[in-house]
């Protein structure tokens, strides 16, 4: 299958203020590397997983993917339908929007309390001149509201965001990024807000769509057994840099990376253990701004050895497309 | 040795026009030394309602209006002011939910572990510093982090000093407050072992509040599912995973997708959570449930009891 998106080779580093007397004094301008040379593929229908804890750089991907950073801090090449996003003088392809959207994390907050849910669902259409009829724009919505699941979507319409639960409010927002048709959505965290009997609701909303309109998806989550549970490919992040890649299955039955591992080590299981062993990693992820040298997991890694210290690991690929980013890379089993 | 126990504890809130919410209806349940109690449930269901009257810290709307609380076989809800206020921290302490937000940010950490050894143990300011130490080193921060403000803390760090300060009295009983929500899965399994290992040494028994009922396997004995106020069904942590009876457990169960386990998308409990202010006649759970019968609109269910394992259900309890 032809890739619908395309990153190659994507870093994103924010330039940290310095001080007046940092200026005067010429020191070299400190930088957060959030995100470090990834290459990545989305095909068309399939949904992509980035898995990651807090400062891991997925949130930093999902919006350079988006265009939503300033064009200097991101380097390197977004294709998406084989055609890069910028044109040739770095401006955005106006298209471009129209074919992806985002869903944020907290529905609480990403919908404007004074505006009705009419008004929130027809801001897209108007931004990008879809149409000018009312009436038609008003079908537009209804159509969304009700794929969204929110039917009939007449009876939405007048109402004000605080008048519904917090899984309506994320149907309102999967109903406003799907209002301009797109074909990627990127979703930020889209159910861990929600109370348990919701969620499932909504990843089922999701799924739907994905088989209905062909919509791929860019899932990032740092919950490994959901992205297990609903997704083609999943991608480990840490520390700005991918540290395995493959299919679902392969990546949580096979684990090859030590960070991988852990972390289904330490998911719950929903059995009694607590008289198991279990592999925790020691401290917490390290500052993006002073980047560990080497391999950047090498300071928690319960593997690690000298090479790991002073030499980057190259990502070792295997014939059935599963990427591994360490120096040991022998097949490791399960637990 | 049973340390606290709960019968039949109702609990009310009044609104705005006479209306009275019924946030907690007949709870009962009993905590032994050293035994760890999950109470599980979706927001609404009145788990943090009843560990907060543990400790009288209702909010001044709501009141015990039946049911009896005992410590050490000593009554909580006639208890005179003083008792209380020697209660609290002393006896029972609280990790508060949301670790990013409980701290005050204008003052240092020490100032803050300081301010309630000095409250509650009534200390002189050098033994108190000190105390503050032992207890920074009990949750493995390193004690030069001391003078240092919440926001030089990461979110797992912060859980780990709002841990220090449940401890700060010596306890015998703490409640955590969905202690790991805001974290990540590493931490999260940290802060858990951390709380285990503290709970053997200091001989502690913990009462955990949760919504997810994934995590009870690394951290409890018992668990408690509570619905709308009432527990639908309380057991072992083995029996409630491998043999839940009521629906609602088994709904709750199936809508976490676990690794190693059958890969699918986690299952939905239709409806919304029941409006509080007006009491259905039959069981609360019936209009959301999957197996209801027309007695579960006109009953309410009685319980059942099989080895330890109690539930409220028409339904014998069969599996899925």
């Amino acid at each position: 299958m032809k890739p619908l998106l395309k990153l190659e080779h994507i870093e994103v580093k924010f330039p940290i203020k310095r001080s007046l007397l940092e200026v005067i004094r010429n020191t070299p301008q400190k930088l957060v590397h959030a995100v470090n040379n990834i290459s990545l593929e989305v095909a068309e229908g399939e949904i992509l997983a980035i898995v990651g804890e807090s400062g891991s750089g997925k949130t930093t991907l999902g919006k350079a993917v988006n265009a939503l950073h300033d064009s200097d801090v991101v380097k390197g090449q977004i294709t998406f339908n084989g055609q890069s996003i910028f044109d040739s003088k770095g401006k955005l392809l106006p298209e471009y929007r129209k074919d992806i959207s985002m869903i944020f994390q907290d529905p609480y907050q990403s919908l404007n309390p004074k505006h009705t849910i009419e008004k929130i669902i027809a801001e897209p259409l108007m931004i990008h001149k879809v149409t000018k009829d009312k009436v038609e724009m008003r079908n537009l919505i209804i159509e969304a509201l009700n794929h969204a699941g929110l039917s009939p979507g007449e009876s939405f319409l007048n109402r004000y965001p605080h008048e519904l639960s917090g899984g309506q409010r994320q149907r309102v927002v999967i109903a406003s990024a799907l209002v301009l048709n797109p074909k990627l959505i990127i979703a930020d965290e889209p159910v861990s807000m929600l109370d348990v009997s919701v969620r499932s609701d909504i990843l089922r909303l999701m799924m739907k769509l994905r088989e209905e309109k062909k919509i791929s998806y860019l899932f990032i989550t740092h919950d490994i057994s959901l992205a297990w549970a609903i997704s083609d490919h999943i991608a480990v992040m840490y520390l700005g840099t991918m540290m395995e890649y493959g299919k679902a299955d392969e990546v949580i039955e096979k684990p090859l990376n030590p960070y991988t591992q852990a972390l289904i080590n330490v998911m719950p299981k929903m059995h009694v253990r607590r008289n198991e062993k279990r592999v925790l990693l020691k401290g917490e992820t390290p500052n993006p701004i002073d980047m560990p040298s080497g391999c950047s997991f090498h300071p928690r890694c319960p593997k690690a050895q000298s090479i790991c210290k002073n030499v980057k690991p190259m990502p070792d690929w295997d014939k059935h497309g599963h990427m591994n980013y360490c120096h040991f890379n022998e097949e490791a089993s399960h637990e | 040795m049973e340390i606290l126990n709960v019968k039949d504890l109702k609990i009310e809130f009044n609104l705005s026009g006479h209306r009275k919410l019924h946030a907690v209806n007949g709870v009962s349940f009993s905590l032994n030394k050293g035994e760890t109690l999950a109470l599980v449930g979706e927001s609404g269901s009145g788990k943090t309602t009843t560990a907060l009257s543990l400790m009288k810290l209702l909010p001044d709307n709501g009141s015990i209006v039946e049911g009896e609380i005992l410590y050490k076989n000593q009554s909580v809800i006639n208890a005179s002011a003083e008792k209380i206020r020697s209660l609290r921290w002393k006896e029972i302490s609280i990790i508060f939910q949301g670790a990013m937000n409980a701290l005050n940010p204008v003052l240092t950490i020490e100032k803050q572990l300081m301010d309630v050894i000095m409250h509650h143990d009534h200390l002189e300011e050098n033994e108190a510093r000190i105390r503050a130490e032992e207890l920074l080193k009990m949750v493995e921060i390193d004690v030069t982090r001391l003078k240092q403000y919440p926001h030089q803390f990461s979110g797992g760090m912060r859980q780990r000093v709002m841990i220090a300060m449940a401890l700060a009295c010596n306890p015998k009983i703490v409640i955590g407050d969905e202690p790991t929500t805001a974290l990540d899965v590493m931490v999260q399994a940290q802060i858990f072992d951390l709380l285990e290992r503290l709970k053997k040494v200091l001989e502690l028994s913990m009462i955990i509040i949760t919504h997810d009922l994934s995590i009870l396997g690394d951290t409890c004995d018992k668990v408690a599912v509570m619905y709308a106020g009432e527990i639908v069904e309380y057991g072992e942590v083995q029996d409630i995973y491998c043999h839940p009876k009521h629906p609602y457990t088994q709904k709750l169960l199936s809508s976490y997708p676990v690794i190693g386990g059958k890969k699918a998308l986690p299952e939905s409990i239709p409806g919304i959570p029941m409006d509080m202010t007006q009491i259905p006649v039959g069981c609360k759970f019936a209009p959301r449930c999957h197996k209801a019968m027309p007695i579960c609109f006109e009953e309410a269910p009685i319980q059942k009891v099989e080895n330890g394992h109690r539930y409220f259900c028409h339904l014998g309890g069969e599996s899925l």
